[in-house]
């Protein structure tokens, strides 16, 4: 594993019960793969089923979480990042509890403070949900 | 690709992207306007010329698009440039 728990608490502004990965498995310079298990505590949980915005919100921190890794090799702050927009949003099907999910974002496009990003989340090595995301970034030093 | 093959491609993604009709579409029209463009609609609109095209656009240089023709001219300007490049 690339970062741990409490490693990945250090890139993210987002506290329990609200982080929404748990470690990231790799990174580079486009792209980035996390893990979560799906709880049967947790807040985006319901009828034992990780709902479709916490899908969406665990694509966005796994972007997060890759923007922070990359400043902090560059000893810079982890960037804050907002979600501008969502386009071709897919849930195939919604892990259930017990379930781990692997999330892997690649950096399509960067234009101006925007991040452009593509977002594929998988279960058991199944494909259950993609998106594009773009992502307004404020670069802090 | 010709003149008229590439605002042909260009006209197909803005439909395409922006779910304009294609009788909207026509060369006086303004950009901004026929295309209901927001800022962040700028960015795929950067986005989609860079997918088809290879190269990126500088939020300046909208600056001087206002009508289609403006864009398709932009279009081949830098298409051009590349080519002699």
């Amino acid at each position: 594993m690339l970062l741990n728990k409490d490693e990945i608490l250090e890139l993210l502004p987002q506290r329990p019960p609200m982080v929404m990965i748990e470690g990231v498995l790799s990174a580079d310079a486009h792209s980035c793969r996390s893990f979560f298990s799906v709880d049967s505590g947790h807040l985006f949980c319901e009828n034992g089923r990780f709902e479709a915005a916490g899908l969406v919100e665990n694509m966005a921190q796994t972007a997060a979480a890759h923007a922070g890794y990359l400043a902090r090799k560059e000893q810079k702050s982890p960037p804050a990042g907002y979600i501008a927009g969502i386009k071709n949003l897919q849930i195939v099907t919604l892990p259930v509890v017990g379930e781990q999910i692997e999330t892997e974002i690649s950096l399509q496009h960067q234009v101006m403070n925007f991040r452009i990003i593509a977002a594929r989340v998988f279960c058991k090595e199944a494909e259950i949900a993609c998106c594009e995301m773009k992502i307004l970034v404020n670069e802090r030093e | 690709m010709n003149e008229k093959q590439i605002i042909d491609k260009i006209n197909d993604f803005l439909i395409d992207e922006f779910e304009v009709e294609a009788e909207e579409i026509s060369p006086d029209a303004n950009l901004r306007e026929t295309l209901d463009l927001d800022s962040l609609d700028y960015i795929d609109l950067v986005v989609v010329i860079e997918n088809n095209f290879g190269f990126k656009v500088e939020a300046e240089d909208f600056k001087d698009i206002h009508t289609f023709e403006d864009f398709y001219r932009y279009i081949l300007a830098r298409i051009q440039a590349n080519q002699e490049a």
